[in-house]
């Protein structure tokens, strides 16, 4: 196995996603393209120096006072869960991987 | 002789006393039913938006002060991402890049020897959901999220691998418990898990400046269960090390009831956190006249206290004890005010009332005796009116009901008689009644005269001013 | 004209002029919309009551990635088929409370990962000006065929102005901060924002009015600080140098765009190509950190608390079997390349690269708009593609778009010609909270543009 595929099924688990074969060859055929241009552009365009930038520029955050305000009634919070019961969301069993 | 010496750090996460939680205003009060302070941020619900706790990161900068650390110059948080249930949003905010505090310090003693352990860093972060299991997690078919838990604001405290033994460790930890609870930031009950403690171990070569490989310890629940803890897992990398094998570098679990560490969840240990700044939470800068405020209203810290008790000529073991409880030592300071004699104050104070205390399990805020009080009772000790047996019996009353010493006194007819006429009156009749006595000391056993000093107490049912009796006493053994 | 042939806009506003009863409207309403979603593809779920109360009312749709509490809320995604969000968006509460009527919620590319299609679980909606071709959205859609005054609708690399400007419409990206996001699902924090789709710029400017200002729910949000308009005796514009060496570039986006200038030059607005070497960078940039941040926003779908679940042996298997059944193919390979260039191995290389690039970047505009009130690009390098033309993973449809978003800047997008059938839009980008001045601009161009702006 190419190391670019091992690091490519090491990314989709992170994702707790899965691929079939067809649609992870062709993942990798388009990831392979742009990794390619990512290395033409760092030749042509060098940004190394550069500081990054995380989000835009904003005036300072917000803070909030420590008051308790209002939380969801419960069954509103339950109310979109796949699987819960009348106090807690249900999970399946949590094993050693 | 040793071949292999420890190298320990400490991790340790500490619930803030904040109303609300780090990035929502659901409550944080103890005892709710599950998921009853639960709202769309510390659920991770699609579309919702983090509001950061003003009071988390004033308790945060308040922690990392007394811990003598660097304030950052800018508060911003970063996303550790993993899947797990009892993380809402797959991804926890924590300060990465750029935490609060860095660069401080904590000294201690240890058996005599002063220690300063430095702290790494202080950082702020959210707490994660709690699994309710039908018995043990691995077996149950399901598990139950109950999410009250996630999103409580933490502070996580790293050491530098500073620590040298068990003990030191856990004496580290009582000592930064102290601290915090000076600071008044939490309750740091290691029990209930508002203060939770893991451990770096490794050991090297006695004179080594190396790292060896470490594991980090968890699930230590009491501060003698992170020494036994710690001491396990030294012993258990001295057998490999001692045969030549090496330390894997692993997460390893405390099995309390065993008395063993075991390896766990070795996937969770590879995690690649991808952490980056979350683009969500805008950064705050924390102004220097609010860090200057928060430090003006930090309490008098137990290191300085240490040094000012000592000064009055306290010895290191009531010092310690004193300065170990904040309000202990409010207490005694604010006794000290009005009554200078320092030990005599301490032996009250780490004696009746501290017993007094624990009988009634309260805390010292809940006590109804004043320090005040209590240096009133003592001046009158000193100035005869009662007696020291007398006054443990005020008092408990004073204890109970929160009295003046006087009206206790007065109640109780306990002034002390220093009266020497009256005095005089019954050592004579003492002196009569015990001829055998009195031939005793005029033969040079100057020590019978504490029975006859008895006597005259049990005549006035412990009224009489022992000093005075034995002064009269005295005068007229010798002169007749 | 019949009242039979009237657009839902229009009937609104006889309805706030009194022309039309409350009755009347709440019967041809959704009878309307009955025909434009079974013609375009453009709902994914209408409002049940079309009592608009009190007038005046304006008829608005929102894309279903902003949440509300009347409709459900999908992202165009099977993973929230019948998700219903316990809050509404902060944006919407405002628009309603300034007179804004929600009609339905509108079709996108799930969760707003594409390259504007407007392709969802759902449905694919189809271009009003031309069915052979895409809208971009259902927003876009139902505002070309006057369905509504304002389609609310998210902007992260440029989505929203895309899909304005293949259906010919004014899209406006306001700077960010400057609506609140709460209740937005978007896919990329950093970049995405609320913004609206209209048919002129005058309804734009009332919309954007509508729906600004701080939130005490988005400490993001900001108080928007009085309008710098520096414009009044006129304005200099620049173009970024390579605007046209965009690969992709179609010589009718090209040749509509040359005209603007010469516009510009008849109107005597400096218009000047400025030194500008990122236009490469952009696109990738955009992509690197709009998959990283999906990864990670997304991640809060793992069938525990919303959202479907595929059963699992245990958990971890619960989350792979439910991530992978009920997000479509596009939004895997996205965030499967968020999880790729944020990893441990390559964080540097290609995730730090990218803000590195981002910061380059947002420099050299600000350098920029020192000396120039706006910059002038096309909107897209093409116009709205067919069905069939289908892209990878990064495919440069937002090569000039996402220069505002990775700046966090206000964009607008107005229609300024066609190619064949299909219009073509041009952008202007302004400084941070500028956008009264920004409007202006892009009314002059609606103005004297518009004279060619008619299908032909």
């Amino acid at each position: 196995m190419s190391d670019l595929l091992h690091q490519l099924r090491a990314a989709a688990w992170d994702a707790r996603l899965n691929f079939a074969p067809t649609e992870e060859q062709e993942l990798l055929t388009g990831l392979e393209e742009v990794l390619v241009m990512v290395n033409e552009l760092k030749k042509e365009l060098d940004t190394t120096g550069e500081t990054p930038l995380f989000f835009p520029p904003l005036p300072l955050g917000r803070m909030e006072e420590d008051r308790p305000g209002k939380s969801l009634p419960r069954e509103v919070a339950l109310a979109n869960a796949p699987d819960a019961g009348y106090t807690c969301f249900h999970v399946p069993r949590i094993v050693v991987e | 002789m040793k071949r292999f010496e420890p190298v320990i750090g400490l991790e340790v996460h500490v619930e803030l006393l904040t109303e609300t939680k780090l990035f929502c205003r659901c409550a944080t009060a103890f005892g709710a039913l599950p998921n009853e302070q639960v709202c769309e941020i510390c659920l991770g619900l699609p579309g919702h938006r983090p509001l950061l706790n003003k009071k988390a990161v004033e308790y945060a900068i308040r922690a990392a002060l007394a811990l003598n650390c660097e304030i950052a110059e800018q508060i911003d948080f970063d996303r550790k991402n993993y899947f797990y249930c009892d993380l809402p949003k797959g991804y926890q905010i924590s300060q990465f890049f750029n935490p609060t505090g860095t660069n401080g310090y904590v000294d201690m003693v240890v058996n005599g020897t002063a220690r300063r352990i430095r702290i790494r860093q202080i950082h702020m972060e959210e707490d994660v959901g709690k699994l309710v299991h039908q018995g043990e997690i691995m077996g149950s078919a399901t598990s139950r999220v109950d999410f009250n838990r996630a999103g409580i604001p933490l502070v996580e405290i790293v050491t530098q691998p500073d620590l040298r033994s068990a003990e030191e460790a856990r004496i580290f930890l009582q000592k930064l418990r102290t601290i915090l609870l000076y600071a008044g930031v939490s309750d740091c009950k290691m029990e209930e898990g508002s203060m939770r403690c893991d451990a770096n171990v490794s050991l090297r070569p006695v004179g080594s400046g190396m790292l060896g490989n470490k594991t980090e310890l968890k699930n230590m629940n009491s501060f003698r269960s992170v020494q036994r803890g710690i001491e396990h897992e030294i012993e258990r990398q001295e057998e490999i090390l001692e045969e030549g094998g090496h330390v894997i570098p692993e997460t390893r679990h405390f099995d309390e009831n065993r008395g063993l560490t075991r390896a766990m969840r070795s996937k969770f240990q590879a995690a690649d956190y991808r952490c980056f700044p979350d683009p969500n939470i805008i950064p705050v800068i924390p102004d220097k006249d609010w860090v200057a405020r928060i430090r003006e209203s930090l309490p008098e810290m137990p290191d300085s206290r240490t040094a000012r008790l000592t000064g009055l000529g306290l010895p290191p073991y009531d010092v310690e004890i004193i300065t170990s409880d904040r309000e202990l030592a409010d207490f005694y300071d604010a006794a000290c005010a009005s009554y200078r004699e320092a030990k005599t104050l301490s032996n009250w104070i780490m004696g009746e009332f501290v017993r007094l205390l624990n009988a009634g399990g309260m805390k010292v805020s809940e006590s109804r005796v004043t320090p005040g009080q209590l240096a009133a009772l003592l001046a009158l000790v000193d100035n005869g009116v009662i007696s020291g047996k007398s006054a443990k019996e005020v008092f408990e009353e004073m204890f109970a009901t929160g009295k003046d010493a006087e009206a206790v006194i007065t109640e109780k007819g306990l002034t002390q008689i220093s009266d020497s006429g009256e005095l005089e009156k019954i050592a004579n009749k003492v002196i009569a009644a015990n001829p055998a006595v009195v031939a005793d000391f005029k033969n040079g056993k100057t020590k019978a005269i504490g029975f006859l000093v008895g006597q005259v107490m049990k005549e006035t049912r412990g009224q009489a001013n022992p000093q005075v009796v034995n002064k009269i006493l005295a005068e007229k053994l010798n002169n007749c | 004209m019949t009242r039979d042939n009237l657009t839902v806009k229009e009937l609104f506003c006889l309805y706030n002029r009194g022309a039309v009863t409350r009755e009347e409207l709440k019967v041809k309403v959704p009878e309307i919309l009955e025909v434009i979603d079974n013609r375009y593809h453009a709902f994914i779920s209408r409002a049940t009551d079309f009592d608009p109360g009190v007038p005046p009312a304006y008829p608005c749709v929102a894309a279903d990635n902003i949440c509300t509490e009347s409709l459900n809320t999908t992202c165009g995604s099977e993973m929230l088929l019948d998700y219903r969000s316990p809050f509404t968006a902060s944006a919407l509460d405002k628009a309603r409370s300034s007179g804004f009527f929600l009609l339905g919620k509108t079709n996108l590319d799930e969760f707003g990962i594409g390259d504007c299609t407007g392709r969802s679980f759902f449905k694919t909606t189809f271009n009003p000006l031309s069915q052979d071709h895409l809208a971009g959205s259902g927003a876009a859609a139902v505002v070309a065929v006057g369905g509504a005054v304002a389609g609310f609708a998210s902007d992260a690399r440029g989505g929203l102005r895309q899909s304005a400007s293949f259906c010919g419409l004014t899209g406006l990206k306001p700077t960010y901060g400057r609506v609140s996001r709460r209740g937005l699902i978007e896919y990329a924090s950093s970049l995405d924002q609320v913004g609206v789709i209209t048919a002129g710029v005058d309804d734009a400017t009332f919309a954007l009015r509508c729906i600004s200002g701080p939130d005490s729910k988005d400490p993001a949000s900001q108080e928007s600080p009085p309008d710098q308009d520096s414009t009044a005796s006129g304005f200099r514009v620049a173009v970024p140098e390579g605007w046209d060496r965009v690969s992709g570039l179609s010589a009718g986006v090209k040749s509509v765009f040359n005209k603007t200038l010469s516009l510009l030059a008849e109107l005597k607005v400096e218009a000047a190509e400025v030194p500008f070497s990122y236009l490469p960078l952009v696109s990738i940039t955009a992509a690197i950190i709009g998959a990283t941040e999906a990864f990670s926003n997304l991640a809060n779908y793992d069938g525990v608390r919303f959202g479907k679940r595929m059963s699992g042996d245990h958990l971890q298997d619960m989350y792979v079997k439910t991530r992978t059944a009920f997000f479509g193919r596009r939004v895997k390979e996205f965030l499967t390349f968020g999880a790729f260039v944020s990893s441990g191995g390559n964080y540097r290389e290609y995730f730090l690269w990218a803000q590195q690039n981002r910061g380059a970047i947002q420099r050299r505009l600000m350098a920029i708009l020192k000396d120039y009130d706006f910059l002038l690009l096309p909107t897209l390098p093409f116009t709205a593609p067919t069905l069939a033309e289908s892209s990878g993973l990064v495919n440069g449809a937002d090569v000039y778009t996402a220069l505002a978003n990775l700046a966090g800047l206000p964009a607008v997008t107005v229609p300024a010609g066609f190619d064949g059938r299909l219009p073509v839009g041009v952008q202007l980008i302004g400084r941070p909270f500028a956008e009264a001045a920004l409007l202006k601009a892009a009314k002059l161009l609606e103005e004297q543009g518009g004279r060619e702006v008619v299908a032909p």
